[in-house]
């Protein structure tokens, strides 16, 4: 039976374009519907603007509404919204209606956005028939599978451009040959960041054509991307440069309309005055212990479940109900100097509750079928489910304060508290924390770690699951002191796997040279299973380092592996731009020579500063254990 | 959320500079002693996370009382 997606919808000269993908023939049919466009006006006088809108043209409806106005949503006020299905005319009401200095509310999302919203109309899913002027989608079943379409993903690891597709992994050093890739094959989407989209079309211009739709948010999966597409009901065609916080945000704003609730950026919840001392009390992360560097055996690691969401959703915090005046049903809470009203659910818990459900439901599906769509859909949910705690205290959020982002992270250092103290009444030693996580010495095996996790899960009133049992840890110093890292370490696990965090073998921009040694040092401790057997397996550990130092005082090594890949710092702000940047596009592709770190650009042998790797080395070594503290 | 603030970490790492500074000018004996005393700084800097301190000096007079009850103990154990 031929199944037909709608893949997209986008805006052309006014006309709403649905784009249908047939699953069987692989092609794509544009079709022109119609969908209202709604718009909100704020006016002192909203019968005049009403009557006034009467008069347009395609303007369908127009009537006046009580809202509720921000940050509290304690008053109400009438809103005029007027509806039409012609985009210009909309464009052109919002655009005149500034000119006269009409204030327009409700401007986020894209009106595209709330229009497939209060359709039904969801990208993403199966249309079941064409009716009248607009697709008419199926309900969306989170066990559904997704369209199988031709894509591409593009990324850049290791100097390396990185071409995903449905047939596997491609990987290319030079640009020319990744863009003969992609003309050579007919993808329908291609999924990349911007910084290597403005490359490919640099250098072909061509390549923009050959994809029938590419999005520039990063070279996430097809399967994320869709995912934020039904969740937010934003087409793809607006998801091109599209934040993780603006899907969790469109998501927010769209309960926010149910609730008939302004959004209105001019708006802000202002944090009262406080002195230094009560801000250094407050003013807070979540629990990041300083660990104590060294080896520990028989460790096992405990993660809540979504915390700072399942923190959100059960004290319903929220912008509008933290510190709210006015409210009848206080809650006070002891561990922080905020309180939250419970008169009504937040709008950022009531968004965020359905998505903690999903989560842990993609993660059941993942385990059960072994489908890596749900492990794709699961980790697009995560990815919104951590910035919906971010984004509470952004100070551009329009759902958030500061105050209601300290409620949460005063809650979890008092949640993982009370943990640490239950667990240490039982015995045991937590030796570090992490926000979420805690790390456990003393414990037997797997099955002891379940126990503990039921005792955190009682304690709390908070899921937590067994992360991981070490049979070893091993936590690093600070490279540039003796002090332990708080988010860097490795171990061996009961399978014989390792998990590593945040030593430089995992770190994107570390030469290859440098991942290799480390990874294979680690290797080495990785066969010891007990004491002795890792006190012998450090020397192998070190040798291997020592190895590779004299590889590269030999010239014994691929020039490629030792390219550094880097990105524009986040804020691409910079006070004295380094040589590289002012001579060559991001993603960069360096390489430390004797001039200092520059663009990789067919060096030889002599140039390189081979004194910069073997500092890598030996940072690379730091992070390793020692005969000497094992005594 | 280091909006506004420095860390605790960071401001307990300079008081510690300024006493490991200072030990230097003294007996080695005492200096011994010092180093000792700030040497498991972190663990208690980790307590403090929790419920977090009004006065970064509140860490330093947490670990003293925590060794003082260490030693207290240990006393009382060898008598």
């Amino acid at each position: 039976m031929p199944r037909l997606w709608l893949l997209d919808v986008f805006i052309k000269n006014g006309e709403t374009i649905f784009s249908l993908y047939d699953e069987n023939t692989k092609s794509i049919e544009e079709r022109v519907g119609k969908i209202d466009f709604y718009g909100y006006i704020e006016a002192s006088n909203p019968t005049t603007i009403a009557k006034e809108l009467e008069h347009i043209e395609d303007v369908e409806d127009v009537h006046i509404e009580r809202w509720r106005k921000p940050p509290f949503y304690t008053n109400s006020i009438d809103i005029v919204v007027f509806k039409t299905k012609n985009f210009n005319i909309y464009r052109d009401i919002i655009r005149i209606g500034v000119s006269k200095e009409l204030k327009f509310v409700n401007t986020f999302p894209h009106p595209l956005v709330e229009a497939l919203y209060k359709t039904g109309i969801q990208p993403l899913t199966i249309v079941v028939e064409w009716r009248k002027d607009k697709p008419l989608t199926s309900d969306w079943k989170p066990d559904r599978i997704d369209p199988e379409v031709e894509y591409i993903a593009v990324d850049f690891q290791n100097g390396f451009y990185v071409a995903e597709t449905s047939k596997g992994i491609e990987k290319f050093w030079y640009i020319e040959d990744l863009i003969r890739y992609i003309e050579s094959n007919k993808f329908l989407i291609g999924f990349t960041n911007p910084y290597i989209y403005t490359q490919i079309m640099n250098f072909d211009l061509r390549v923009a054509k050959t994809v029938y739709r590419w999005i520039t948010s990063g070279s996430h999966h097809p399967f994320e991307y869709f995912e934020w597409s039904r969740l937010s009901y934003t087409p793809l065609n607006l998801m091109k440069n599209i934040t993780i916080g603006k899907i969790l945000t469109t998501i927010e704003a769209l309960i926010a309309r149910d609730k008939k609730y302004i959004v209105d950026r001019s708006y802000g919840r202002v944090e009262p005055w406080r002195n230094i001392g009560r801000l250094i009390l407050h003013d807070r992360g979540g629990v990041v212990y300083q660990p104590k560097p060294g080896l520990y055996w028989g460790i096992c690691q405990i993660d809540f479940r979504s915390l700072y969401p399942s923190i959100i959703v059960k004290y319903n915090i929220s912008g509008e109900t933290v510190d709210k005046p006015l409210c009848s049903r206080s809650l006070k809470l002891t561990w922080c100097e905020h309180s939250v009203c419970l008169d009504e659910e937040g709008v950022v818990p009531m968004s965020i509750k359905k998505l903690i459900e999903l989560k842990d439901l993609y993660e059941d599906k993942a385990r059960e079928v072994g489908d890596k769509l749900f492990d794709y859909r699961r980790r697009a949910v995560k990815w919104i489910l951590v910035a919906s705690f971010g984004y509470l205290g952004y100070r551009n959020a329009l759902l958030g304060s500061v105050m209601a982002h300290e409620t949460v992270t005063s809650t979890s250092r008092e949640i993982l508290r009370k943990a640490r103290v239950a667990i240490e009444k039982k015995g045991y030693r937590v030796i570090h924390a992490m926000v979420d996580s805690l790390f456990i010495e003393g414990v037997e095996d797997p099955c002891e770690c379940k126990y503990i996790k039921n005792i955190v899960e009682e304690t709390t009133g908070f899921k937590a699951k067994v992360e991981a049992y070490f049979l070893w840890l091993y936590i690093p110093k600070l490279l540039n002191s003796d002090r332990g890292a708080s988010n860097k370490y490795y171990g061996l696990l009961q399978n014989g796997k390792a998990k590593i965090k945040g030593i430089l073998a995992v770190r994107k921009d570390t030469p290859p040279i440098i991942k290799k040694a480390q990874l294979e040092a680690i290797e080495k401790l990785l066969k010891a299973y007990k004491r002795e057997e890792f006190i012998q397996s450090i020397k192998e550990a070190h040798n291997i380092i020592n190895n590779y130092i004299e590889k590269l005082k030999q010239n014994n090594y691929n020039l490629r592996d030792l390219v550094i890949t880097r990105y524009p710092s986040v804020r691409e702000n910079y006070r004295k731009p380094p040589k590289y940047i002012r001579e060559s596009l991001p993603p960069y592709r360096l390489i430390y020579t004797k001039k200092g770190l520059i663009v990789f650009k067919d060096p030889t042998y002599s140039d390189i500063d081979i004194n910069k790797y073997v500092d890598f080395l030996e940072k690379a070594r730091k992070e390793l254990p020692t005969e000497k503290e094992l005594q | 959320m280091g909006r506004n603030t420095t860390s605790l970490r960071a401001i307990v790492n300079r008081y510690t500079e300024r006493i490991k500074k200072l030990s230097e000018l003294l007996p080695p004996d005492e200096r011994k002693l010092i180093e000792e005393f700030l040497r498991d700084l972190d663990s208690t800097l980790s307590l403090c996370v929790h419920t977090g301190v009004e006065d970064p000096l509140e860490v330093l007079f947490i670990h003293f009382l925590r060794l003082y009850t260490h030693i207290k103990k240990n006393c009382c154990n060898n008598r």
